[in-house]
């Protein structure tokens, strides 16, 4: 499904991404770890299109087609869905529109007709009840005002509702209560299939007891450095970043 | 020169010795300059180079014409070339020419459209009367040569009265410079609503002056949408003569190309317990400048005042400038005012995650400068003309007006 092979990105004249190799097949869930300032959110941002950052060498193919060469939308007209670890704001544009602008847009560049009214509405119904999300949400302006939690919940909700093909989730665990974790770590699941896969970027072991990964790797200065399966994950828990020294 | 033009004009006509007294006034000021504060950005000097007539003609209009810029509100006062065309029955409207029309005034522009308009209006709302629908006053304009044409309204608002308009100026014709005078006298507990529709074609120039005086619990609104026309220069006045009075101004300014748009505003706060709650946000693409200039006064008696004021703006283009300053005058000390300017582009943040979510750059820029200019839409109550906004808005934007 998506393959990185020797990927270096650089954002003004600093190099953030020192090749970066990863092969993500379908229904497979992989964890991202690593320290802070690693790169593993550059990395997401590359992968999802993020014109801010250069990529000066290597290669991102998702189902056979070169990534790089797409523009961000189409990325995601393909089945890409980034959680993102700072979802922005934007007053005045409620939830709701947003996302039937966004389902409508992918069904657009398919030369499909918009969604309609009645379907759109059992839709929402639908992930509302997944996320236990107060259908109120919806009209609110996007974001704003929305605790750190609740925007997480709210890019799982989005997630939900558009159901891609390979979803990255950056530290979408951070901020969420015990309670919203296992809700938002139910849902990631009830979404997960044989036919699409799952990044998940994050600093504790705690998320990966609810979603459990086939492999853990972890992202230092730049570079994958070590990949293993869940136990990984443990030991890093344990022994902390030390141990890869 | 148009002052030569003028001069011709006012030979063989019959002026009032009010009439008389307004055009030496003009004459000794002339047309003002950049030199002038209040035109400090705004040059009339290319307007003003054509050479344009004074004269009005009369010409077919018909209801294709009609309905084309009408929003379908049913009561209609149609204007051709500023002579009353058809007006509706109402009971409790009155519109009668008047000849010796004498209204206040803030500009040079204001003498000479009362010593040369020959068609003033004076249109009177009865007390009490409650009109459940907008008026839609409509001024069609056409003409074979560049034409420089004076507009003359006088608005009274009867003591409870509530009354809603909307305005529309449609030049059908040649190149035309229009300066258009309109007061409106809201009397006490009154309420007035004007929308200002600025959707002009390239041949249009505008200078519109619309001065509001308000007694006692009156409420003024005027909401001023500025989409198209090469030059709009908006004088718009406020004056609260007692108290309990309230006063709004809403603005909308997109504009493309080469076009210009200035809003000039003034609240002359004279008396306690009053309100003024002023709202524009301006767009501009392409080569387009704009000026905002906001006063407030407060005068020494003028206890218990709120008074807020923000103008803001987005850029889409290098080469399109805007000019934009508050100006204060406190003179009370019990006051609550606020003010608040910003000139800012489409947020890079904003515009990935959308994109990030499948909208195209053009839909994700397009709602998000909806977004940015929903605030005042909210604030409109008739559905004919936010439907009105969203139409222009979409089109400015070039997304499907469903988006929105
Ligand atoms: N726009 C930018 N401008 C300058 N430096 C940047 C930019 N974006 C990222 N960086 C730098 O690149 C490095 C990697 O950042 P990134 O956000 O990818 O780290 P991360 O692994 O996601 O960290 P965290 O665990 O804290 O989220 C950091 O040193 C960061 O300061
Ligand atoms: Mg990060």
């Amino acid at each position: 499904m998506l393959e990185i092979k020797n990927l270096k990105a650089q954002i003004e004249d600093k190099t953030i991404l020192n090749g970066v190799n990863l092969k993500v097949n379908k229904g497979e869930v992989h964890a991202i770890m690593g320290p802070n300032g690693s790169g593993k959110s550059t990395l997401s941002s590359v992968i999802a299109g993020n014109e801010d950052y250069e990529v000066s060498s290597g290669s991102i193919t998702y189902e056979g087609d070169d990534l790089l060469e797409m523009a961000p939308e189409e990325r995601s007209h393909r089945g890409l869905f980034l959680s993102f670890q700072y979802p922005v704001e934007i007053p005045g544009l409620s939830v709701s529109n947003f996302i039937k602008t966004a389902i409508n847009e992918k069904r657009k560049a398919f030369g499909q007709e918009n969604i309609n009214a009645k379907e759109l509405l059992q839709l929402f119904k639908e992930k509302c009840e997944l996320l236990n999300i107060d259908k109120e949400y919806l009209s609110r302006s996007l974001n704003e005002g929305f605790s750190g939690g609740e925007k997480k919940r709210n890019e799982i909700f989005q997630m939900a509702m558009m159901e891609p093909k390979l979803s990255i989730l950056d530290e979408t665990d951070s901020g969420l209560d015990i309670d919203a974790l296992k809700i938002v770590a139910n849902g990631v699941n009830s979404l997960k299939s044989s036919s699409n896969s799952i990044i998940l970027i994050t600093h504790y072991q705690r998320l990966l007891n609810y979603i459990v990964p086939d492999f853990v790797h972890i992202l230092k200065d730049g570079k994958i450095v070590m990949s293993g399966d869940k136990s990984l994950a443990q030991k890093l828990e344990k022994e902390g970043y030390s141990f890869l020294n | 020169m148009l002052i030569e033009e003028i001069k011709k004009h006012v030979v063989d006509a019959d002026l009032t010795s009010t009439q008389k007294k307004s055009l030496d006034y003009f004459l000794e000021n002339g047309f003002p300059t950049t030199k002038d504060e209040d035109w400090k950005y705004t040059s009339l000097k290319k307007v003003l180079k054509r050479k344009y007539c004074l004269k009005s003609f009369d010409f077919e209009l018909n209801d294709e014409i009609i309905q084309q810029y009408s929003l379908g509100f049913k009561d209609k006062i149609i204007f051709k070339n500023g002579k009353i065309y058809s007006e509706p029955k109402i009971l409790g409207v009155s519109i009668k020419k008047t000849r010796d029309l004498i209204m206040p005034k803030n500009s040079a522009l204001c003498y000479l459209n009362e010593a040369i308009c020959e068609n003033s209006y004076e249109i009177v709302f009865d007390k009490n009367l409650n009109l459940d629908n907008p008026i839609e006053i409509l001024h069609f304009i056409n003409n074979d040569n560049d034409y420089f044409l004076q507009l003359r309204t006088k608005i009274t608002c009867g003591s409870g009265s509530n009354v809603k308009l909307v305005e529309r100026f449609c030049n059908i014709g040649n190149n035309t410079l229009i300066n258009s005078c309109m007061h409106a006298d809201v009397k006490r507990n009154g309420f007035f609503e004007i929308s200002k529709l600025q959707s002009y074609n390239d041949n249009t120039h505008t200078i519109d002056n619309t001065l509001v005086d308000q007694d006692r619990d009156s409420t003024a609104n005027v909401h001023t949408f500025s989409f198209d026309g090469s030059f709009i220069r908006n004088n718009l006045n406020f004056y609260q003569n007692n108290e309990n009075c309230t006063s709004n101004m809403n603005g909308i300014t997109i504009i493309n190309k080469s076009n210009f748009v200035d809003h000039h505003t003034f609240v002359d706060h004279k008396f306690q317990n009053c309100l003024s709650n002023e709202s524009y946000k301006g767009v501009y693409f392409d080569n387009t400048k704009g000026v905002f200039n906001g006063k407030i006064m407060v005068r020494p008696d003028a206890q218990k005042i709120n008074a807020f004021q923000s103008n803001n703006n987005l850029l889409f283009s290098d080469s399109a400038s805007i000019k934009t300053k508050p100006q204060l005058e406190i003179y009370a000390d019990d006051v609550k005012c606020s003010h608040g300017c910003t000139i800012g582009q489409i947020d890079k943040k904003s515009l990935f995650y959308m994109r990030s979510r499948g909208f195209s750059e053009k839909t994700a820029k397009g709602l998000l400068t909806f977004a940015f200019l929903i605030e005042v839409i909210e604030k409109l109550n008739t559905r004919e003309i936010v439907d009105y906004a969203k139409t222009e808005i979409a089109k400015k934007l070039s997304i499907e007006k469903g988006l929105l």
